[in-house]
């Protein structure tokens, strides 16, 4: 199950598990962005290297209009695989 | 004893392969991080295949099991094109953001997460085994 909302504040929520079957999902919410975004991963317990994929591209297309992702409230273990994917260098995360 | 599943090569398969993984690791009572990890290994092998093996019928096998200390994922694919994904060009994810592509993260995931890969090619048939070594 994977749910993705989009406040009216900027502030993205990302629910569930987001695999490889929620891509495409993931990828028409955060196509959507136009802004500085915080998106919140307190409630997403798992993701794989496609959703991975869709927060990159997503950072690169902002960031050409100076505008970028604040990442907030990982879990141990998506912590761990942003960090071996190199994001810490590429997003902000707290 | 190993656990093992046979799985349709679609996209679509994932929900699946996660009652599948979810139930072994239920089983042996593994602790979080190693089921994510292996989550995560069998997902990222499972979509290479899907999306490098489109076209063909054969369904992808997944053997799960724990031997020796350590959790062993050994994924087959009968009807493949040979990829050695222990060949695979590594990913520098030190670059720029504007010189990062998304490409190639998937198998920088295995390779840090797991401990162990091999891969065998033979008569079409492809086979990688991941390790990782279980705390305690």
């Amino acid at each position: 199950m994977f749910d993705i909302t989009v406040g009216n504040d900027g502030h993205v929520r990302l629910t569930g598990r987001l695999d490889a079957t929620q891509v495409e999902t993931a990828r028409a919410a955060f196509a959507g962005l136009d802004t500085s975004c915080t998106v919140d991963f307190e409630a997403l317990e798992y993701i794989s290297s496609a959703g991975l994929g869709v927060l990159l591209s997503a950072q690169k297309r902002l960031s050409q209009s100076g505008h970028s992702l604040k990442l907030t409230n990982l879990n141990s273990h998506l912590r761990e695989i942003f960090r071996i994917a190199g994001f810490d260098r590429v997003f902000t995360i707290e | 004893m190993s656990s093992n599943g046979h799985f349709k090569r679609e996209i679509d398969a994932l929900p699946r392969i996660f009652e599948f993984t979810g139930a072994f690791a239920g089983q042996r009572a593994l602790d979080d991080s190693i089921v994510f990890a292996m989550n995560l290994a069998v997902e990222e092998l499972f979509t290479n295949i899907v999306k490098y093996g489109a076209g063909h019928d054969k369904e992808v096998g997944i053997e799960l099991d724990v031997r020796d200390g350590y959790l062993v994922i050994e994924v087959v694919d009968e009807d493949a094109e040979p990829f050695d994904i222990t060949a695979a060009e590594k990913v520098d994810v030190n670059k720029r953001l504007d010189e990062r592509e998304a490409g190639g993260l998937g198998i920088h995931l295995i390779r840090s997460m797991m401990d162990y890969i091999k891969y065998e090619y033979s008569d079409r048939t492809a086979r990688i085994t991941l390790k990782k070594r279980l705390e305690g």
